[in-house]
């Protein structure tokens, strides 16, 4: 066998906290040839993120890491205390969160600049323009601050600092999970550009399996510290062994069959008619949303598709009346929502729930499980009995559910919260639940659990949901018909399957065409 | 195990769990020892020593001996009997500045996170300018020109304190009335002022307390200060006036300048410390 | 740069009015007859009386008496002082020179040594001036600044005899040049320290929080990934970074470091604002009362101004802020 770029065997590493110590990796072995691109998929806590920055020497030294294992870099040792010289010289990295990974008072060109010194203390600052062209900046933009670039343009500054150390291996950690799908599909093939006319290898470290599918050779698939499966990707993405393996496979391709479209004989529960809203005033105005028109019928899921921005977020406010549009008029259950009265408005409302994105907000931290439920039952007039409760947590399988009554929500793990949080939209009898990215942030396995459930609902209550999200192919599995908007207003709307495979609007079409998906 | 708990009220077992975090802490049980200490002193002492206030027990600055334990001043006054009547002054003033600047600075602060964005700007203006005005300089001048009096001092002193509690309640409540969950509440129907008592206040409420419990322990200062400079009433006893005629004594008789200090640093400290303690126990987070 | 200037001088104009305002009122409120308060309250021959009355416009309304006290301070007259026998506004002006002798050096010292401290404790992560850090913090909130002085008199100047015990410099007078020199670094040592341990505690405490934050900033990650040095990562992005937020405490403190300088210049008797704020209430000089107070209010005002400046200088975020407002 030929010698490997970087060959590293049995690499550990343990956190001490205390007397006691948690290992975050254990033993894992990874091969990346010279030029080679490499994925490392896992989801959150699986030690992938850990791993690379092991070998970059960049833990915090406050969780006291011990690294064990050996390296080898072109076929030689390197120990570990050495990692350091290293970073930055054979390998580069670049990070999630561009924003914050930038200095936020320095030029990004100084930036650059200081970087490139470290490499070659000859180059000139023409260099560092160099650098911006090859990431498609402008030498411009080296005046800028990090604040005054978008998120894109920020991961091609940490790109252009990547490059500047003339680093053999790029290692790339989660480097478009904070980006819309469109920029990303900029940024990854930037990243594929880049790698071939340098001849970089590449480490992607993803938690998308349709991300690493389209970038890399081989793949490593990563569970609680461990790498479980590896080889090809081609070759474990069709026939995975590992039945984890095969768990995220099922939750992360196109394969989801399109949900038969309910029949509707009663009208719509909920329509919407012209709803526009403005931001600001004068000069500054915005428009947000901009005659949006919708129905959604009893028993059918419309998912919300769009990028950041596009308004998709303030539609569920207005939805909820948390906000009151300038025009047009949001109808529940024949009630017109936004010309009702104070009073009157609390009541007829309360036919529609909000499950939120970030469930660690959702809820009040000083009421235990029984004060949120019991709080939701009294409106729909049912005696909050801790029977009533216990059949509602059991109904979103937290069960059994009488112990969780007296803990708190802040106790529970992420999926256990989004499972309580649709709970309490039970509890109220809602008809229509609004769902606003309820699953962004949770790993897959628990998103298969969350929509299984969401289904099953569903199916039992005839309830209907306005699902919101950016990722077009889970609103592909899950919806019955899907809004795709954007800029602020509902650019082409149908039948979910027909969206996806037939789009008829351009930037329904650049979506569908930018958003990676694992293709068996 | 969870089950077993009796549930008398939705928050019964972060209120336990807070308490049995506060009561193991050596800290807290000292600080919280001292304050009950001194309040007994402040209620008892004066009543044990009634009227010997200003006897001149013995012969002037003698020093402190087992007759008179913290030694007499220029005019034969017991120093010990002296300061029990000054701590009561101290703990007045500290206490009841503190729990009326608090009260004023809670409602006022959730008002302006709460309410319009008019209001908002006119409380926030307000506390920026009595932000700029250096409270010590602005109490003495007020206590200068409208004479002494310890409801007087009192009054001034939670009129420059609120500020600091309305700002700090103001935060809390936009920050929490970010959250969700107040969108949670608005869904199932409950009105803007359920809202902002029931779950925006009762979350708002933990840094601003510790604040008060700072806020005791600087008003006894300023108080102390205020005496310092000859400003309070000569028939009223305070450790700052005895500070203050300490002062010329320097070279007869130490011990007047040293021990009404000491009990005022104590004080202040015990106080300090309570609401350090306080701030750590309802944020776990907060390492400072 | 100039928009923030502006939009600055535009919120601190209508603050110094209301303080203006405030100061004109508490003399016109008190209770009494304000004409004490305006002259202080000595026996004054009854034809100065007249003069201020009519000067001061006391019989006239309310706010006619606002403007032609607003007018008189325009002309920079801020009353004159009885007992000093001198314009209130030239015997602030002499004091505020012996105040600042004390203060600048103390401001001085202390910032560098707070951050100095607090940064070696947060990078070198010690546990020993941690605690350093936060029992001096502490004993700072407690302790009657005052009173830390009078613990020093009688240690060093009564009982050790070290050092002098009041005053800016010894009244029998010495040799000009070296001596003299000495012999102000020896009155202003204990004063000094005091002051100095008082502002150090709370620069250093924000300075450790501060660093200690900065430290863990994804950019030093960055920095550290591409292969920069220690010492460049933590002198041109952890410092940098630190500094916002000790810039913001420091200038928000000037108030307490001035009021601070004050307590103990009353305890030092150095000749500075302190005392002569000291002595103008036993003898009831309303009139310098209130001159200390508008002083050190439009002091603080302007370091706040400056504060903003600095922070807008360090950070350009804040000044794209103005920018686009």
């Amino acid at each position: 066998m030929e010698t490997a770029f970087l060959d590293v065997e049995n690499l550990g590493v343990t956190y001490r906290a205390g007397d006691r110590s948690v290992v975050a990796v254990g033993g894992v072995d990874i091969r990346i040839g010279q030029g080679e691109s490499v994925g490392i998929v896992g989801e959150s806590g699986s030690g992938k993120s850990t791993f690379a920055r092991a070998i970059m020497d960049l833990l915090p030294a406050s969780a006291q890491p011990a690294i064990t294992g050996t390296i080898r870099l072109d076929g030689k040792d390197v120990k570990i205390a050495d990692l350091h010289r290293v970073r930055g010289r054979d390998f580069a990295m670049v990070f999630q969160d561009p924003l914050s990974y930038l200095d936020p008072l320095m030029r990004v060109g100084d930036q650059i600049a200081e970087v490139v010194h470290v490499h070659d203390r000859k180059a000139g600052r023409d260099r560092v323009g160099e650098l911006l062209e090859m990431v498609q900046l402008q030498r411009t933009h080296a005046r800028f601050y990090p604040h005054e670039l978008s998120g894109g343009m920020r991961q091609r500054v940490m790109i252009a600092m990547a490059l500047a150390c003339k680093a053999r291996l790029l290692i790339a950690d989660e480097p478009t999970t904070a980006l819309d799908v469109t920029t990303q599909k900029e940024i990854l093939l930037l990243i594929a550009r880049l790698r071939r006319d340098l001849g970089m290898s590449l480490l992607l470290i993803s938690h998308d399996l349709g991300v690493v599918s389209e970038m890399c050779e081989r793949v490593y698939v990563m569970l609680r510290g461990k790498v479980i499966e590896s080889g090809p990707v081609r070759d474990v993405f069709r026939t995975p062994r590992h039945d984890y393996t095969r768990a995220l496979i099922a939750a992360g391709s196109d394969q989801a069959k399109p949900l038969p479209v309910p029949v509707h004989d009663n009208g719509p529960i909920l329509t919407l008619r012209g709803v526009g809203k403005t931001f600001g005033s004068g000069a500054s105005a915005f428009r947000v949303l901009d005659g949006i028109d919708l129905d959604l019928h009893q028993g059918e899921t419309v998912a919300l598709v769009g990028e950041s921005g596009s308004g998709k977020s303030t539609l569920a406010r207005v939805i909820l009346s948390l906000i009151a549009p300038d025009q047009g008029d949001v109808t529940l259950n024949g009630q017109v929502l936004n010309k009702l009265p104070a009073a009157a408005l609390q009541k007829a409302r309360s036919a529609m729930y909000p499950v939120f994105q970030d469930s660690s907000e959702a809820f009040n931290p000083r009421r235990n499980i029984r004060g949120v439920l019991s709080q939701a039952l009294d409106v729909a007039g049912v005696p909050a009995r801790d029977a009533a409760m216990t059949a509602l947590l059991e109904q979103v399988q937290l069960r059994p559910g009488q112990p969780y009554l007296d803990r708190f929500a802040h106790e529970l793990s992420g999926g256990q919260r989004q499972r309580l949080a649709i709970a309490r939209a039970l509890a109220t009898g809602a008809e229509v639940i609004v769902a606003d990215e309820p699953l962004s942030g949770a790993d897959l396995s628990i998103r298969a659990l969350v929509v299984d459930l969401l289904r099953q609902l569903q199916a039992d209550r005839s309830l209907a949901y306005i699902f919101i999200t950016h990722d077009i192919w889970l609103a592909h599995s899950f919806a019955h018909r899907i809004a795709v908007m954007y800029k602020g207003r509902i650019v082409e709307e149908g039948p979910a399957d027909a969206i996806i495979r037939h789009p008829k609007h351009d930037y329904t079409r650049k979506l569908v065409a930018a958003a990676p998906v694992l293709k068996l | 195990m969870q089950s077993s708990i009796p549930a008398s009220g939705p928050d019964t077992r972060v209120r336990d769990r807070r308490l049995v975090r506060l009561l193991s802490s050596s800290v807290a049980i000292l600080s919280f020892g001292v304050i009950l200490v001194l309040l007994g002193c402040a209620v008892i002492g004066p009543i044990v020593y009634s009227g010997q206030e200003l006897a001149l027990t013995s012969a002037s600055l003698v020093p402190p001996s087992g007759q008179s334990w913290l030694g007499t001043d220029e005019l034969g006054r017991d120093v010990f009997v002296q300061m029990l009547f000054g701590s009561r002054t101290s703990l007045l003033v500290g206490v009841a500045a503190a729990v009326s600047a608090t009260l004023v600075g809670i409602a006022i602060g959730a008002i302006a996170g709460f309410g319009s964005n008019r209001v908002d700007t006119v409380v926030m203006r307000v506390t920026e300018i009595f932000q700029v005005m250096p409270s010590f300089v602005l109490a003495a001048v007020i206590v200068a020109l409208w004479g002494p009096g310890t409801m007087r001092i009192i009054l001034i002193i939670a009129i420059l304190s609120w500020p600091q509690t309305a700002r700090l309640m103001r935060g809390e409540v936009l920050r929490i009335k970010s959250l969700d969950y107040v969108n949670a509440a608005r869904c199932l129907g409950m009105t803007e002022t359920q809202i902002l008592w029931r779950e925006v206040v009762p979350n708002a409420l933990a840094p601003v307390l510790t604040v008060g419990t700072l806020i005791v322990g600087q008003a006894i200062l300023l108080e102390a200060g205020l005496a310092f400079f000859g400003l309070t009433s000569p028939d009223v006893a305070s450790w700052g006036k005895m500070l203050n005629s300490g002062q010329r004594f320097f070279y007869q008789g130490w011990w007047l300048s040293v021990f009404p200090g000491l009990a005022i640093f104590v004080t202040v400290l015990a106080f300090n410390l309570a609401g350090d303690k306080v701030a750590e126990i309802f944020n776990p987070r907060s390492e400072d | 740069m100039s928009r923030l200037i502006v939009s600055r001088l535009i919120w601190v104009l209508p603050v110094v009015f209301i303080v203006l305002v405030m100061n004109f009122l508490l003399t016109r409120l008190v209770p009494g007859d304000p004409i004490t308060a305006l002259i202080g309250d000595f026996p004054a021959p009854p034809e100065y009386e007249a003069r201020m009355r009519a000067e001061f416009g006391l019989d006239e309304p309310l706010w006619r008496q606002l403007l032609l006290y607003l007018w008189a301070l325009v002309q920079g007259d801020l009353g004159y002082s009885f007992f000093n026998r001198q314009p209130v506004a030239q015997l602030l002006w002499e004091r505020t020179l012996n105040t600042l002798l004390l203060m600048v050096p103390v401001l001085i010292i202390s910032s560098v040594l707070g951050v100095l401290v607090g940064m070696y404790a947060a990078v070198q992560r010690s546990r020993a001036l941690d605690v350093l850090i936060s029992a001096l913090s502490l004993g700072g909130k407690s302790v009657p600044i005052f009173w830390s002085g009078q613990v020093l008199i009688i240690l060093f100047a009564v009982n050790l005899q070290w050092l002098p015990a009041q005053g800016m410099q010894s009244i029998r007078g010495v040799d000009p040049g070296w001596p003299q020199v000495w012999d102000f670094v020896a009155h202003w040592l204990m004063p000094g320290a005091i002051a100095v341990a008082f502002n150090m505690a709370i620069v250093a405490r924000v300075a450790r929080v501060a660093f200690k934050e900065s430290i863990l900033g994804d950019y030093v990650t960055t920095g550290r990934a591409a292969g920069l040095s220690q010492r460049v990562v933590l002198f041109r992005h952890v410092m940098p970074n630190a500094m916002i937020p000790i810039i913001t405490v420091v200038g928000n403190n000037f108030s307490n470091l001035l009021t601070g300088t004050i307590m103990v210049e009353a305890v030092f008797g150095w000749p500075g604002l302190g005392q002569v704020f000291m002595t103008s209430i036993a003898q009831r000089d309303y009139p310098v009362l209130q001159g200390v107070f508008l002083l050190v209010t439009l002091v603080t005002i302007l370091a706040n101004l400056i504060t903003d400046i600095l922070y807008a200088i360090v950070d350009p975020r804040v000044r794209a802020g103005y920018a686009r407002a």
